[in-house]
């Protein structure tokens, strides 16, 4: 029975913000699968600790996430594997590299993970630079400076593309 | 140029995560992933319910070079020790905690085993030292046939480390809890 009424309040409480979650999840992990694993793995933890948790469970599985994904990248060398694996092939084809997605990604999941999380809470989950900096335990400055260097490389990015795209004319 | 650049993030972000839906199936799948995860914790030992008379049809048996060899076999638990060391320890009742771990101690493996809430008070925590990896070098389940099967490894067992078994209730074993403690005469023996 208890196991029953767990299931239906995780089953609730997904159908309303698991689509937004599994988006900042993905975001994270760098891929739909891998984000659907890390959201998993913050879920069982809500499961296990639900009973202890006052006020929005939603804020605990986004602290989660962020947590799980940091420990990951850190164990694993998940961002080095990953770098390696989203490596732009050369010569970059602009009419590939100019769509938004692709490129923004690709991006993303080269950046170091602090870089990596400050720009999708800062920029996907629109929250503030103290708020990121309360997310993620960590100082305004460093959500500011590590927003302005994956911004930069964002930037760095954009440009050679549209380089290649103007020489290509 | 800055919010150029933000804007250029926030809208790849939005577009690649647009159509991303989570799977019908998720909330069962992790509520089926989280019980797997405790059932395997409790498989500590855990056995069933059956509610037998304690010290009923104790049997001892010889040993045998079949393997695992069990070096004490009862109703409620089974001790066998193997050719590389290892103890495998078999409970389906948690009757007697006082024979299994005089068993144990004959085995080599400095233990204490209790139930629940009365744990011996001379047994100190092992320092770990920041991590529990150690706790699984020395202690591990396996499942084989219907009971879960408890693995000691007493040769990885720290210097001046021993076993602490504990469960909650006589006789019905919902799971047998296991740490390490400092081994001492009073709590482990030796």
């Amino acid at each position: 029975m208890e196991y029953e009424e767990q299931r239906l309040r995780l089953e609730r409480f997904v159908a309303d913000r698991g689509d937004r979650l599994l988006r900042t999840a993905a975001l994270l992990a760098g891929s739909q699968a891998d984000g659907e694993d890390l959201l998993q793995s913050a879920l069982e933890r809500l499961l296990r600790n639900w009973h202890r948790i006052d006020g929005d469970p939603e804020n605990y599985v986004r602290r989660t996430l962020y947590n799980l994904a940091a420990d990951s990248w850190r164990r694993q060398g998940l961002w080095q594997r990953k770098a390696v694996l989203f490596e732009p092939a050369l010569p970059v084809d602009p009419a590939t590299a100019v769509d938004l997605r692709d490129a923004v990604v690709r991006v993303l999941v080269q950046l170091p993970p602090r870089q990596r999380a400050v720009l999708v809470l800062r920029y996907f989950e629109q929250l503030s630079e103290s708020e990121t900096a309360q997310a993620l335990g960590c100082s305004v400055g460093t959500v500011k400076s590590s927003a302005a260097r994956g911004l930069a490389r964002l930037r760095d990015m954009t440009v050679s593309v549209q380089a290649a795209a103007a020489a290509k004319e | 140029m800055s919010s150029d650049i933000e804007n250029l993030a926030r809208e790849g972000m939005r577009q690649f995560t647009a159509t991303m839906r989570v799977p019908p199936d998720l909330a069962v799948r992790t509520c089926q992933r989280h019980r797997r995860r405790i059932r395997r914790k409790l498989a500590g030992l855990a056995a069933g319910a059956a509610a037998v008379a304690a010290g009923a049809a104790i049997a001892v048996t010889a040993v045998t070079p079949a393997s695992p060899q069990p070096r004490v076999q009862l109703a409620a638990w089974t001790v066998a020790k193997q050719a590389d060391g290892s103890i495998y320890v078999t409970i389906r009742q948690f009757l007697d905690p006082a024979g299994l771990q005089a068993t144990l101690r004959a085995d080599g493996v400095p233990a204490s085993v209790t139930f629940t809430g009365q744990p011996n008070p001379a047994c100190q925590p092992y320092p770990y030292g920041g991590g529990t990896s150690l706790l699984g070098k020395v202690v591990s389940v396996r499942r084989e046939g219907q009971w879960p099967v408890t693995i000691i490894s007493p040769s990885a067992l720290p210097s001046g480390a021993g076993v602490q078994f504990a469960s909650g209730v006589q006789g019905t074993v919902e799971g047998v809890g296991a740490d390490l403690v400092q081994a001492s005469p009073q709590c482990t023996g030796n």
